[in-house]
């Protein structure tokens, strides 16, 4: 059968006959249809397009958030001192987990590394939200879980804070608070700039969780910034380590020490006791966390000295080998002043050597009230330290104008004036520096960007007074365990009586020594000070010096400063500098 | 005419296989930029967890004790050192 014929037939077939009726009926009801359709898709697309829309954005299209963690803090050498790792915190919704089978609670239990029943006692909290079931997750976990694929589980990316070396340079560094915001220190200090923002996106996901396209542009996350501090962590952890060691022999009721970069004003190292751990910020306690060095005002006694005899100086009144009646009792303003040991005179040298306040009281007089006064205050006593760091203290120091003789008297040895250990390591600048305080930082300086210091006494000035300075650790001064074989050390002692209620307390002291090395070209300053340390070593020569000694020395060696003074008996070298066996 | 409405037809053919080809490729090439940004990220994170260990394994306290009490190193007493001037003799 050819095409031709067999089309006829099926025309023959399809020829039907058919009542009108049926038609218009089939042609009505597909009409009918069809308005219902346009006027269904007219209802939705226009009147419900707003909640049909977002349903299915609610399928599809996610707002993602792009984790952002905060900036590490470094020591000057690029070593972390505060770091952010991830961890993930495990959420669970109830109506799902308490369906779970006895198996599968033993694998969520055991990819948690918890027994089940301590599992059980979280789930079975009240309430009705979302548990969190685990925090501080390790990635490596999160992903055992990951794989368990039991519903109604999710897992959400955090940042703590780490920080590697505890407690050393706690004081310093600071912490943050659960929501990763800075709380003291450095955290808080720059936490704008360590801060990191999260960002965020709009995507739109396929079948198998791909992203395959973005709706509207992405806002970038920041990444928090890192900060290299002035630090150095190995004079950090010897200082941490040996003013720790003083102050639990000591029994102190506190400490502090700083050391600093004698040229730029860099603060190498500061710690504070007592300290803590701030990994483990459930154990804080204000005592703890707050910091002696820099907040702590209090009188400092006979380290003062020295300022007022540069300015004697400076004036041209005396030389270092002028000899000053120092007879004993020396009476001013119904006050009479004492020494430790009497002498009828003295140099100007031994009166720092031997710390005579007798001798720094004779000195102290030569000035107009302003003079004294103003000379404390050129050296940033009465001012903050500008450090950048919360909390800094300023200390007090008497007004000029109101300045009884009797304050004047008491001022040349340290009493009336309060001072931060901080303000008097820098105030020593001024004769570490060849007369020039430089600005403080706890940030690392640029070698190849000089900042400008401040010039407080001529150059030839500062120098005389650190050779002064030197008889102090050398034998008959009162700090001779200040001494570094190999170094020449310049420092200067304070042994003061606390006031205690409305009176000096015959038995508590503060116990200071600020001192610099080498000598005749100093690279560091280290400023040790106790408060009530007990037992009869509450001298700052015998307390604070040894302590000195050992930061300083170390900080020397660290540095390979070659030293300025011939090493004791040299002929052994020849013999025993050979390696040693190991015992 | 009939010959211009078929080329254009045509045209538009290929036109539309080559647009959702380039949307196609253009989807692939987001997903493979997006799956780098993540192992981007997640390279970063897990340096940070390293940069993280090696200061624990570095920490000053820990290199301390090792020294002391496995390796038997101890800090130079001053007779230990010996000094070397370099050119001028020292007096």
């Amino acid at each position: 059968m050819n095409h031709a014929a067999r089309n006829r037939a099926s025309r023959r077939i399809l020829h039907l006959h058919l009542e009108p009726w049926r038609t218009w009926l089939v042609a009505g009801v597909l009409g009918l249809w069809a308005v219902l359709l346009i006027g269904r898709a007219l209802y939705l697309q226009g009147l419900q397009h707003n909640f049909l829309q977002d349903k299915g954005d609610e399928i599809a299209a996610r707002r993602l958030t792009i984790p952002a963690y905060r900036g590490m803090i470094l020591d000057r050498d690029g070593r972390p001192l505060a770091i952010s790792r991830p961890v993930e915190t495990l959420w669970g919704w109830p109506k799902k987990i308490d369906r779970y089978d006895a198996h599968q609670l033993a694998r969520l239990a055991g990819a948690l590394g918890v027994p089940v029943a301590e599992l059980r006692r979280r789930i079975a909290t009240p309430g009705d939200g979302i548990l969190s079931l685990d925090r501080d997750l390790d990635p490596k976990q999160a992903a055992r879980i990951t794989e368990l694929n039991l519903p109604g589980l999710q897992l959400q990316r955090e940042f703590r804070r780490f920080y590697p070396d505890g407690s050393v340079a706690a004081h310093v560094v600071g912490f943050t608070n659960v929501d990763d915001v800075g709380q003291d220190g450095i955290e808080l200090a720059y936490n704008d700039w360590l801060e990191g923002r999260p960002g965020s996106r709009h995507v739109i996901r396929d079948r198998r969780g791909r992203i395959v396209a973005e709706l509207s542009p992405e806002r970038d996350a920041r990444q928090g910034g890192n900060l290299t501090l002035s630090i150095d962590l190995k004079i950090q952890y010897i200082a941490h380590k040996a003013l720790k060691e003083a102050f639990e022999a000591s029994h102190a009721e506190d400490a502090g020490i700083v050391v600093l970069d004698a040229r730029t004003g860099e603060i190498l190292a500061m710690s504070s006791m007592p300290d803590y751990d701030p990994n483990h910020r459930a154990n804080l306690t204000p005592r703890l966390v707050r910091n002696r060095v820099l907040t702590d005002s209090y009188e400092p006694g006979s380290v003062m000295k020295p300022f007022t005899v540069a300015d004697v100086m400076e004036h041209g009144l005396v030389t270092p080998d002028t000899v000053i009646d120092t007879a004993p009792g020396y009476a001013v303003g119904g006050k009479v002043i004492r020494d430790d040991e009497d002498f009828p005179e003295q140099t100007v040298t031994q009166i720092l050597q031997r710390s005579s306040n007798i001798g720094a009281v004779h000195l102290a007089m030569m000035l107009t009230p302003q003079q004294f006064i103003d000379n404390f205050r050129s050296v940033g006593f009465g001012a903050y330290p500008d450090t950048g760091f919360p909390g800094e203290s300023n200390g007090y120091l008497h007004p000029w104008r109101t300045l009884k003789p009797v304050d004047q008297a008491t001022e040349a040895y340290g009493y009336g004036v309060s001072v931060t250990l901080m303000q008097l390591a820098r105030a020593y600048m001024a004769f570490a520096n060849n007369g020039v305080i430089m600005p403080l930082t706890f940030l690392k300086r640029d070698p190849a960007d000089p900042v400008q210091g401040v010039r407080v006494y001529p150059a030839p000035i500062a120098a005389a007074v650190r050779r002064m300075l030197m008889t102090v650790t050398q034998d008959g001064g009162t700090a001779v365990r200040a001494d570094i074989p190999g170094y020449t050390v310049a420092g200067k002692t304070g042994t003061a009586h606390k006031w205690v209620g409305n009176r000096y307390a015959q038995n508590q002291y503060y116990a200071t020594f600020v001192g610099m090395a080498p000598a005749t070209r100093p690279r560091f300053i280290v400023a040790v000070m106790f408060n009530d340390p007990k037992g009869p070593n509450y001298y700052g020569g015998l307390v604070a010096a040894p302590v000195f000694a050992k930061v300083m020395g170390t900080a020397l060696r660290e540095f390979n400063v070659p030293p300025d003074e011939p090493m004791p008996p040299p002929a052994v070298l020849t013999e025993r500098a050979a390696p040693r066996e190991p015992a | 005419m009939i010959k211009l409405d078929l080329i254009l037809a045509v045209a538009l053919l290929a036109s539309a296989v080559a647009l959702v080809k380039a949307r196609d490729e253009s989807r692939l090439l987001f997903v493979e930029q997006d799956q780098l940004a993540r192992q981007a990220r997640e390279l970063n994170l897990q340096w940070s967890q390293l940069k993280l260990q090696q200061s624990t394994l570095a920490a000053q306290a820990r290199v301390e004790h090792i020294a002391r009490s496995q390796l038997g190193l101890a800090n130079l007493s001053d007779k230990q050192v010996l000094l070397m001037s370099y050119g001028a003799p020292q007096p």
